[in-house]
């Protein structure tokens, strides 16, 4: 039976999806100051404007429900999937009153690309964007990466029950420590000491390489935000190839690897349990995948007899696949990955966008615990076809624990990743109706909904609208993992059923 | 008379020979969005790009400066001498139009002293057109909906807080 949300149900939901905008609102706050700062009066008076819209929307939301009751799961994940779409439609007003946008779909789109760390991006003109408007496509990676809920988890503003549920909803699979809300705090707790470290060390090299004192304080927190948070927006339209220098990919490097692992994982070595590191099965996979992934885009390029080899395949190559699995950031041009890369280094690329970071991470993609589970599970079934029909087989991994696979844990991890799978086909047809060849729609598609943010070329402002809709849409349920998306799309369709019934 | 004329039209090919590729180099003048889609084959030839000189020079590995040059939204990696570095005035960013450049130069999809960058090595340099600041758009009425915005979230909070305390009673 399906459960429809009542009245009652749609208030609470509004209430807390007016707290999300809210959020939002009270973060402009960030690049109004650095407006102020540049003195960029313009660019301020747009996020005084998207300030005001924010805050406004929000606080009439909130007021659908002036004492919400406790929140069930079914309300979280309406919440979440609801949160996110209407953070990203206040985050994106700012960012259409700027001249970097054709449209406010296209501010959206990036809103929607930066809160969901995708990274794909349908900016113009951004060596002459203000500060103010990088420094909020920024942010959004930075609030996006860790979740919307979390961030409001932090804060606890107003929340009564139902923290867990909310925490769920928003894609993670794991409680780190006992409590949600010390396990939200040690989450910030993570990320403010990657960023405070990244930032310093970037700072350093690029205050070398010639940026000046603010300017290197700026992209310094820019790209670590970039980086650890996997988000792919890069200060520069070049991406990190306008720093000419290998050890900004370094950092970088460092920063993707961080921010793709798991922040249990995290919290255990922190705890001093390094061996975890290597046992665990996700960073197995992981590992597995970088290094095949990392061979076959090697092979490729060296086929083109075009790159020297040593570090420049380790620049283009290595790094590319460790970014095809997190952040996006790109050391070669789109146009060279069609090129340069071969059709072996173009599917290796494509396979570590798919199977993106771990679980609870800043990550997106199907997760490489899942990969490893399905892996685990096939093992199982030949184990099963080889032994005798009395013998019960069983199969274990590691993950934070010694664990026994059992069929709900495979069940989970494959309906998971039967949804990506569909979910990357409807975004291959869609560029292929449009007119694109087969690689780069399948490239682009898988992008978006592993929310790598890697491009081929295709997503431009120029891209037709349809076009737009199809990867916003991937972005979104890619970041829910699908379930929270898939709940409200339910519900949805019920609602329209029940006026279609009541009509009759 | 004739020798004479010979003469100065052998000595013109021969300057013209020795110096083109720096300065008579006749080749399509490029937009760096045209070279990254380049036909490969062209991958060590000489070029002509012209383009906004953004950001500021950088440093590189081994000596020289990079300066990074923009056209139709697509930035390209020129390995330049600190002397050409220095003669751009205006690098392109939120407040300034940087200057116009035209480089010829040699293209190189992966290059060997630069671990596979796509750049080109500048043979000359030269500042086409000086760029300046930009104006800023202040457009008040975005302030007062904001402000406005803001006056009403406010309303709405303080009325948020008495409904909810006066069911509380």
């Amino acid at each position: 039976m399906w459960v429809r949300l009542g009245k009652r149900d749609l208030m609470l939901i509004a209430h807390y999806v007016g707290m999300f905008q809210i959020g939002i609102g009270l973060a402009m706050t960030v690049p109004i100051v650095t407006g102020l700062l540049y003195r960029e009066w313009g660019a301020v008076l747009d996020f005084v404007f998207g300030m005001g819209v924010a805050l406004a929307l929000g606080t009439l939301l909130m007021n659908a429900d002036i004492r919400p009751e406790r929140v069930r799961h079914t309300h979280a994940l309406a919440i979440t999937a609801l949160g996110w779409l209407a953070a990203s439609m206040v985050a994106a007003v700012p960012l259409a009153l700027s001249a970097n946008y054709g449209s406010y779909l296209d501010a959206a789109f990036d809103a929607l690309s930066g809160l969901t760390t995708c990274g794909l991006t349908v900016v113009k003109g951004i060596e002459h964007i203000a500060v103010s408007h990088n420094m909020w496509r920024q942010l959004m990676q930075l609030i996006g990466g860790q979740g919307i809920v979390v961030a409001a988890l932090s804060f606890t503003v107003g929340l009564r029950g139902g923290a867990f549920s909310l925490y769920m909803a928003e894609g993670r699979d794991e409680r780190i420590l006992p409590n949600v809300l010390h396990t939200v705090r040690f989450i910030w707790f993570l990320t403010a000491v990657y960023i405070v470290l990244g930032t310093v060390v970037f700072f350093a090299v690029l205050t070398y390489l010639g940026l000046s004192i603010d300017r290197g304080i700026l992209h310094a927190f820019w790209l670590t935000a970039a980086a650890f948070d996997t988000g792919g927006f890069a200060p520069k339209g070049m991406s990190l190839m306008y720093y000419h220098s290998f050890k900004v990919e370094l950092v970088a490097l460092i920063l993707m690897i961080a921010g793709s692992i798991n922040f249990a994982l995290h919290a255990h070595v922190w705890r001093g349990g390094r061996n975890e590191l290597w046992k665990n099965l996700e960073t197995r996979v992981l590992a597995t995948t970088v290094t095949a992934g990392s061979v076959l885009v090697a092979l490729g390029l060296m086929a083109s007899e075009r790159f020297p080899g040593g570090l420049a395949l380790l620049r283009k190559g290595v790094f590319q696949m460790i970014s095809a699995h997190s952040s996006g950031l790109q050391t070669v041009y789109s146009s060279q990955m069609l090129y340069e890369f071969g059709s072996v280094g173009l599917i290796a690329i494509i396979i570590g966008m798919a199977v993106g970071g771990s679980l609870s991470s800043t990550g997106g993609g199907i997760k490489a615990l899942r990969i490893g589970v399905i892996t685990k599970s096939i093992v199982l079934q030949v184990k099963q076809a080889l032994a005798p029909p009395s013998s019960a087989q069983r199969i274990r991994y590691q993950h934070l624990s010694r664990r026994i696979l059992t069929p709900d844990v495979t069940s989970a991890a494959a309906t998971v990743f039967i949804l990506y799978l569909g979910t990357i086909l409807l975004g291959t047809v869609a560029g292929t109706a449009y007119g694109y060849g087969l690689p780069e729609a399948l490239f682009e598609s898988v992008s978006a909904t592993a929310t790598s943010g890697l491009s081929i070329g295709v997503t431009s402002a120029s891209m037709p609208t349809g076009l737009k809709l199809v990867y916003m849409f991937q972005m979104w349920v890619g970041r829910l993992e699908f379930i929270a998306a898939l709940v409200l799309i339910a519900q949805f369709v019920l609602a329209l059923d029940v006026r279609r019934a009541s009509e009759r | 008379m004739r020798r004479l004329l010979l003469s100065a039209v052998l000595l013109l090919l021969f300057t013209g020979v020795a110096v083109s590729p720096a300065f008579g180099f006749t080749g399509p003048t490029l937009s760096p969005a045209e070279v990254v889609e380049i036909d490969r084959a062209a991958d060590g030839s000489v070029i002509v790009v012209e383009g906004e000189a953004i950001g500021e020079h950088l440093r590189a590995r081994g000596g020289g400066r990079w300066v990074n040059i923009l056209g139709d939204d697509v930035g390209l990696g020129i390995w330049v001498t600190e002397e050409m570095a220095e003669s751009i005035e205006y690098f392109g960013d939120h407040r300034n139009d940087g200057d116009i450049v035209r480089v010829v130069g040699t293209l190189n999809v992966a290059c060997d002293v630069h671990d596979g960058e796509f750049d080109v090595h500048a043979q000359s340099f030269a500042v086409i057109s000086r760029g300046g600041p930009r104006e800023q758009e202040i457009e008040p009425i975005k302030g007062v909906v904001g402000v406005a915005g803001m006056g009403i979230a406010f309303v709405l909070w303080r009325t948020y807080r008495q409904r909810r305390e006066r069911r509380m009673l």
